[in-house]
């Protein structure tokens, strides 16, 4: 049996309200709020906080692959997942690839690796999603648009649904695009492009596959579609003979259409009401569309539930205003004054900057960080080993500081003591500044930082843990 | 560890300008309005000096970071000149290095300055040279010594109220010194309502970022008469180095520093020391922020750990008190050029045990201590200074 092993998803701590993009523009808007990314956020940050998610439940020693999708990746040349298969310290024998392109990228990486497992290459596969979606500034898309990531585990082991069949279809049908150089994307949405691009291409590979496997629309618990707008989802659903009752809310209203992370955000949202036996039909819209249609297992009841989609969105911060929205999407792109960092360093520093190494000493048990010649506890220098750190811990000491120059001050420096030992210092993130107390439980988390002209730039951060 | 230098060396001068905005002065004119000012104090003429010693955190600008700063800045040339630069304890590092090798026999006399030019560059406490492009990112100097702060407060119960009194001393030492950045007095609310910097300290909380310089000339004790009949002699000296990064230390409490402990437990032992708060009458501490001040009087040794509080609160660090800290306004308020400081510090104890110190003197000191702490805690030095 293959199927989906565990889900993950992170929408960003911060959103902006609808009304803003009203005010901001002079004109009539939507209800509810979009999710949108702090300074230090961009697709590979949103997917590496969803695969963490995943990792807590399957950890990083099976996972023989990781991809990423993506249509808003950091890089244009330069794999994502490559990146992220070294955050996540999985080895570097792992399979990596990165998917984009198209809304479709999530569940074409899906696809290839339904077929990677089938062929028995692959074991267990790491597929994470990440998207920054910036409609043209005071369209309607600016405020529809969200940003999230997402990521799911598939395996033969302890799966909690099963990949029961997999159908496509493809369309050159102009709905969205971005051209090479393109900042934000281009769109010609109206009823015309909901019902003859969104609407067709769904409804298509929604039949099919439901044909296919002799599966009838009631005998579907629930139907999981990504929605443009809040609306044309159900519409959809409806034509393809399901009752509202059976729809999954996607949570348009909370945080808008997240793109390539929507298709797993919303399956982990359904696995998170499901029960043993369930069907679940998911569709994804994009240039065509995917169909999957999976049957939920006994492994779902072994999987008790710590928070679920609206504990996760009701944890937020409000942008105070439509300037503050946008000067945390374009930071890092108007703020290039770091110096560039050597490739030599980046290299020589991985394993403890990027796969978070610290040292064990076998003598007297301290762990530190970062690497040590000698050890810091008992001055050894014969028993020292390399040991991955862990990536919770908590709050020893912190500083609110409004000297350092940031776009959001001020900065929460922290000494955070992980599980097990090591310490470490880290700027704090995704916090009401006053929030913060000595002894707070955090979890270790990579984002942007400084960077100088020409690369992006990550690290550790910490965050409360949720 | 080897021998005493307790009384081997002299100091028969000191200079000190007047510290500030210095924006009618470059780094040369400090430099030598500071060292002319030691030379004339101590009847030397410049020829006559047979080594030096810089202090210096930031050189001056397209000098590089060699001992030329020195050099140029006074014209004198092919003697032996070093750069000393250990975060803040610069300067009395500097004057430690003076201090050993004329102990050792090597050097009569010798020059130690201290200079830094602040006011003419963008932003002292941010952007660093050296800095490591992730472990230190977010880091600023007030940020640092809060982590410390912060844990202080919540393993102690201490209070930014009695933080603020820090302030208010200082700031009243301060406004009876004509040298000093910051001639003001401020009222505890003032402390308390200003603007944060890095909780818990608020802009009071902080020294300045300031331009100054100034100068000793030390000598060997048995020549020392020949310049100035009322010399002062270094009693002992200490400098101790820990870790620069107490933010990945898993064993370090944030509760003080182990450097101001070691380097005070070194000058201690040379100068005959068993209780700091009894012997010595008057202290010029590292107070870069109120709260170092507190956890020095522990470190130092004038009280337990934990208790510190009670010397400032009991009035007891103030002018009138029986441990007078900081008569000078402290770095507080006479302003903190970092490699100037340390030398500064030496000024002013020098001045104390000369009776010469005005509105701000001391009753009949015998013994004085000089502290300076960079780092975070990463780095001490300690001079103890006492009438012969």
């Amino acid at each position: 049996m293959i199927g989906i092993t565990s889900c993950g998803y992170h929408v960003p701590f911060c959103r902006l309200e609808r009304a803003h993009f009203g005010q901001a523009w002079n004109r009539r808007a939507g209800k509810g709020e979009r999710a949108a990314i702090y300074f230090d956020e961009d697709a590979l940050t949103l997917g590496f906080e969803a695969a963490q998610r995943c990792l807590e439940y399957v950890g990083n020693k099976k996972v023989d692959a990781l991809f990423f999708a993506s249509t808003s990746a950091p890089f244009w040349q330069r794999s994502t997942a490559s990146f992220l298969a070294a955050a996540c310290d999985l080895s570097a024998a792992c399979e990596t690839s990165d998917f984009g392109g198209s809304l479709r990228s999530a569940t074409a990486a899906l696809r290839a690796g339904v077929d990677a497992l089938n062929s028995r290459r692959l074991s267990t596969l790491l597929v994470a999603t990440g998207e920054v979606r910036d409609g043209q500034p005071g369209e309607t898309e600016e405020e529809w648009f969200g940003d999230a990531g997402s990521a799911v585990t598939l395996g033969r082991e302890n799966v909690l649904a099963e990949i029961m069949g997999l159908a496509t279809h493809s369309s050159a049908f102009w709905d969205e695009w971005r051209r090479d150089g393109d900042a934000f994307i281009q769109t010609q949405t109206s009823r015309f492009s909901t019902e003859r691009g969104y609407q067709k291409s769904l409804v298509a590979v929604g039949k099919s596959l439901l044909e296919k496997h002799g599966v009838q629309a009631q005998q579907v618990a629930q139907v999981i579609l990504p929605s443009p707008n809040g609306r044309a989802h159900s519409a959809t659903a409806k034509q393809l003979g399901f009752q509202e009752a059976q729809i999954l809310d996607p949570c348009f209203g909370e945080m808008g259409a997240p793109g390539s992370a929507a298709p797993f955000l919303l399956l982990a949202a359904a696995l998170e009401r499901a029960n043993p036996g369930d069907l679940l039909l998911l569709l994804n819209y994009g240039d065509g569309a995917d169909g999957v249609l999976l049957r939920v297992t006994e492994e779902i009841r072994k999987r008790p539930l710590s928070s679920s989609l609206s504990d996760h969105l009701s944890e937020k911060r409000l942008y105070a205003s439509y300037q503050i929205f946008q000067k945390m999407r374009s930071y890092y792109q108007d703020h290039q004054e770091a110096a560039e960092l050597s490739n030599v360093l980046l290299e020589k520093e991985e394993s403890q900057n990027i796969r978070l190494h610290g040292t064990l000493c076998l003598r007297c048990g301290t762990r530190q960080y970062p690497l040590t010649q000698v050890c810091g506890g008992c001055k050894n220098r014969d028993s020292l080993h390399e040991v991955p750190l862990e990536r919770a811990g908590h709050i020893f000491t912190f500083t609110r500081d409004h000297l350092y120059v940031a776009p959001d001050s001020p900065t929460i420096m922290s000494v955070v003591d992980v599980e097990q030992g090591g310490r470490l210092y880290l700027q704090m993130t995704d916090v009401d500044p006053e929030d913060v107390r000595v002894g707070d439980a955090v979890v270790l988390t990579l984002r942007r930082r400084k960077e100088g002209p020409t690369m992006h730039n990550y690290y550790w951060k910490c965050r409360p843990a949720r | 560890m080897g021998t005493t230098l307790k009384d081997q060396v002299a100091v028969i001068g000191v200079g000190c300008i007047k510290f500030g905005d210095n924006f009618d002065q470059g780094y040369e004119e400090m430099a030598a309005e500071a060292a002319y000012a030691a030379f004339h104090d101590a009847r030397i003429a410049p020829e006559e000096i047979d080594a030096a010693w810089l202090g210096t955190y930031s050189p001056a600008q397209g000098h590089g970071k060699a001992a030329v700063s020195l050099g140029d800045a006074l014209r004198l040339y092919n003697k032996p000149i070093s750069r000393v630069e250990n975060f803040c304890a610069t300067g009395t590092d500097a004057f430690r290095h003076a201090v050993l090798a004329v102990a050792s026999g090597m050097y009569d006399t010798a020059l130690v300055l201290g200079v830094e030019k602040y006011k003419d560059r963008p932003g002292r406490g941010l952007a660093r040279e050296g800095v490591h492009p992730y472990y230190h990112d977010g880091s600023t100097a007030p940020g640092l010594f809060a982590l410390a702060a912060t844990r202080y407060m919540h393993e102690f119960g201490l209070t930014r109220e009695t933080l603020s009194k820090v302030a208010v001393k200082n700031h009243r030492n301060g406004a009876l010194n004509a040298k000093a950045h910051l001639q003001k007095e401020v009222t505890p609310e003032a402390v308390l309502t200003a603007p944060i910097v890095a909780y818990p300290f608020g802009l009071y909380d902080c020294c300045p970022t300031t331009d100054g310089a100034a100068a000793a000339v030390v000598c060997r004790a048995d020549l020392a008469k020949k310049y100035r009949a009322d010399h002062i002699l270094v009693k002992g000296v200490g400098l101790s180095v820990t870790s620069g990064r107490p933010f990945m230390d898993p064993n370090f409490d944030y509760l003080g520093f182990r450097a101001t402990q070691n380097a005070s437990a070194q000058a201690y032992a040379m100068a005959g020391i068993t209780d700091p708060l009894k012997d010595i009458d008057v202290a010029e501490v590292h107070d870069c922020f109120t709260w170092t001040e507190i956890s020095n009087y522990e470190d130092l040794g004038f009280i337990q750990k934990g208790e510190g509080a009670r010397l400032i609160e009991e009035g007891r660090t103030a002018l009138e008190g029986d441990i007078p800290v900081n008569p000078s306004g402290g770095l507080k308020s006479f302003g903190h050029p970092i490699g100037a400081s340390g030398v500064r510090m030496v000024y002013e104890i020098v001045t104390q045990l000369r009776g010469e110190a005005g509105p701000r003197q001391v009753t009949d000191p015998k013994l004085g201590l000089v502290h300076n702490v960079g780092g975070p805690g990463a780095v001490s030095c300690v001079a103890v200074l006492g009438q012969p």
